[in-house]
């Protein structure tokens, strides 16, 4: 009893760990191995594939875009989220309680229904295809999470 | 907790994010109502259509099929996800150094980026080049996931249960852990079996926790994107199409405004309904 016990959270973990492993062995090996033959680990070992990631500009411009939309959403979410947190945890106001099922509601929004409005209102004030304009978008989503965990 | 004082300009501390959230959902959310009951034909100029789109979407069987599929696959989901994760939680170790260790490496899926889920279980599950497509082809059963429908459903479930069984376990471990040892001690000087343990100590205790994880991962699997979109994109056919992905199909594939924005209010309500009365009942069961 004690060792089927012990199995079970085993093979579960070795379930998720599979496909990270396949990832990481895809990382290391070249193009043709990948496409030419199937193994388990990499016969040519190589680093090709980061050295193409840290110096080909289109690949680490992605990197920075992410970083500055993680920088603004972030900066953004908190700005706003932290005093009204406070006051949602320190007062009682009118109409509180609906302004917080309100905010929730938002979290519960699927993100396609806002896809096609957000693609013209930041069109309509020039912001599409900027950083900001996804991470005011994201914020969406955020500022109600941070509200509800803060 | 401080106890709350009632103190009306609290509002201004509420102010910056009611505007910023109002900036991003009020308006877009009015303008999809207004889209939803008009008629374009470019050049802004509009044409009032009453609750025709309402009607064609509602009718079109092509609406059905995603709502359906939409329903079955966050039915298998939730059938699978909640019992797994806490079959999972009570086979962990209580103490000891393992604990934390199974915590960490099951929490990792967590916290990878949706889209690299999908990316990953594509190569994972490359009938030729992939582990998982390799060790089923070799079990003898024919499966490529780009081509049969089965095994394009069997991909993408396998992909979410991955993703987020470990949040039901940590929600589920978490709740176990708060168990006292007294109610062990009691049920075993009853005499109590395994199973009226699990019945009548372990399972109310976790009753509130798995709530919330049924809520949290109905509206997840039900407003399901990314993945299956980076995974088979809707394919093979429309056979892993679901309502997200179809709405952004008609949306943005095809600009059609105001079925795509009748289908979103539509889509909208049916997650806020269900919410809500999830929502409702918990709170209910709670104040008992």
């Amino acid at each position: 009893m004690r060792r089927i016990t012990w199995l079970v959270p085993t093979l579960y973990i070795i379930f998720l760990m599979m496909p990270i492993y396949w990832l990481i062995n895809m990382s290391f090996k070249t193009t043709n191995e990948i496409l030419g033959s199937f193994t388990l680990w990499p016969k040519e070992f190589t680093l090709d594939n980061y050295i193409t990631i840290f110096t080909d500009p289109t690949w680490y411009n992605g990197y920075f875009n992410s970083l500055t939309y993680v920088v603004m959403n972030t900066v953004i979410s908190v700005t706003v989220a932290l005093p009204a947190a406070y006051a949602f945890s320190r007062y009682r106001f009118l109409g509180e309680k609906h302004l917080f099922f309100w905010l929730l509601t938002n979290r519960m929004a699927p993100p396609a229904v806002f896809a096609l409005p957000f693609f013209q209102l930041y069109s309509a004030v020039n912001l599409f295809d900027t950083p900001l304009a996804v991470a005011l978008a994201h914020t969406l989503f955020n500022v109600p999470l941070a509200v509800w965990i803060l | 907790m401080a106890r709350k004082t009632t103190n009306q300009k609290a509002w201004f501390l509420v102010i910056p994010v009611v505007l910023l959230v109002a900036f991003n959902a009020i308006i877009p959310l009015m303008t999809v109502v207004n889209y939803s009951f008009q008629e374009t034909f470019g050049d802004n100029v509009f044409f009032w259509e009453g609750v025709k789109w309402y009607e064609q979407v509602l009718r079109s069987s092509r609406f059905h099929d995603s709502l359906l599929r939409q329903i079955i696959f966050t039915s298998i989901i939730l059938v699978i996800e909640i019992p797994l994760g806490v079959a999972i939680a009570l086979a962990m170790p209580k103490k000891g150094i393992w604990v934390s260790v199974c915590l960490v490496l099951m929490a990792l899926p967590l916290l990878i980026p949706w889209n690299v889920v999908g990316a990953m279980w594509n190569i994972y599950a490359l009938p030729e080049l992939g582990l998982l497509g390799r060790i089923i082809n070799g079990m003898g059963f024919d499966y490529n996931f780009t081509q049969g429908p089965l095994a394009a459903w069997f991909t993408t479930i396998m992909m979410d249960v991955w993703h987020w069984t470990s949040l039901v376990v940590l929600l589920a471990y978490a709740a176990l852990s708060s168990i006292p040892d007294a109610y062990y001690q009691a049920a075993k000087i009853d005499g109590a079996t395994p199973w009226a343990v699990f019945r009548y100590i372990q399972l109310p205790k976790m009753k509130r926790v798995l709530t919330i994880a049924i809520l949290l991962r109905f509206m997840d699997s039900f407003m399901i994107y990314t993945e299956p979109f980076v995974l088979t994109g809707g394919g093979p056919g429309n056979t892993t199409t679901f309502l997200s992905i179809d709405l952004v199909k008609i949306a943005l594939g095809q600009f059609d405004l105001g079925p795509a924005a009748a289908m979103s209010l539509i889509y909208f309500l049916i997650v806020l309904l269900t919410s809500w009365i999830f929502y409702t009942l918990m709170m209910n069961n709670e104040e008992k």
